[in-house]
């Protein structure tokens, strides 16, 4: 129960339609370590690093297919918590940008999920969300579609390359 | 204090409650002072170049969903008045249909506790249940 920052440098997210898999690199993936595992998400953090002008429409959400065979996070990608004082959880967050020889997170199109539309122009962009204390985005459990949130790119535009962070809380 | 409208005698009342909803939005923050920005078409808003957009965002009541309000809704925003929280179109439908009231916070307990399995959202049970 400590604030986590799972982050990544200078990557392109890949253009990739709903319920299709999602290549390895083009994503952050959050998930529950365990099926009883909730995830408060507090902050979103997407900066444009692209050096022309590049419409990226980023979204948070849902995933139909979870992951699997998650490759561990390779630098300069990171996962860590907030406070030096933390202790390691017994069932850590599942974070990942890439799986190995697995299935790639699927960005689910239903209807009665959510989704946070985070589009920016990556040529100079930000675009920055913040949840509430007590209103969070939750992740609960380790199965679709609640167990997991994703942040990529839909279909169209012409994308660029973004930093971007998420803050969160694993309880 | 007779002739100001309602809502001002309200909050000039010393009062036991403390909480407003606005201590519930959250913030989202679309910045393109330094980009040539989004078109209005693609992006929903008008995020062109040159514009900075600072919106509220709220979570729903009976699921986890975060979502933007929208200023220029004019039909009725969901409501749950048993547990008084905003809530997204999805759950406000059930909820109009099925009456249940199953906070976010029930879900996560009942799943925590092994009461249920997977999360079951109020939006997914039926009236009568």
């Amino acid at each position: 129960m400590a604030k986590r920052s799972f982050q990544q440098v200078n990557w392109t997210p890949g253009a990739t339609a709903d319920t299709t898999n999602l290549a390895n690199g083009s994503f952050m993936h959050l998930g529950g370590g365990s099926a009883t595992q909730l995830i408060n998400v507090i902050e979103l953090y997407e900066a444009g690093m692209a050096g022309a002008s590049s419409p990226t429409f980023m979204e948070w959400a849902r995933e139909t297919t979870i992951p699997a065979n998650q490759s561990a996070l390779a630098a300069p990608a990171s996962d860590g918590p907030l406070s030096p004082a933390t202790a390691a959880l017994a069932a850590p967050p599942i974070s990942a940008t890439a799986v190995a020889g697995g299935t790639g997170p699927q960005r689910s199109a239903s209807t009665s999920d959510a989704r946070l539309q985070l589009g920016l122009n990556a040529f100079g962009g930000i675009v920055r969300w913040v949840a509430a204390p007590g209103e969070e985005w939750g992740i609960l459990g380790n199965t679709a579609d609640l167990g997991g949130a994703v942040l990529s790119a839909y279909t169209g535009g012409t994308v660029g390359a973004i930093n971007s962070h998420i803050i969160y809380e694993p309880y | 204090m007779a002739d100001l409208p309602v809502f001002t005698r309200l909050v000039q009342v010393p009062s036991t409650r403390s909480f407003r909803e606005r201590s519930r939005e959250g913030y989202l923050l679309v910045d393109h002072t330094a980009s040539p920005g989004m078109a209005k078409d693609l992006a929903g808003l008008s995020t062109g170049e040159g514009t900075k957009v600072e919106l509220p965002t709220v979570r729903c009541g009976h699921c986890p969903s975060a979502y933007v309000i929208n200023p220029w809704r004019q039909r009725e925003r969901g409501h749950c008045f048993k547990c008084h929280h905003r809530l997204c179109d999805e759950c406000a439908i059930a909820y109009k249909i099925n009456k249940i009231c199953r906070p976010w916070v029930q879900v996560v307990d009942d799943v925590k506790s092994g009461k249920t399995e997977t999360p079951v959202l109020a939006r997914s049970l039926g009236p009568g249940i």
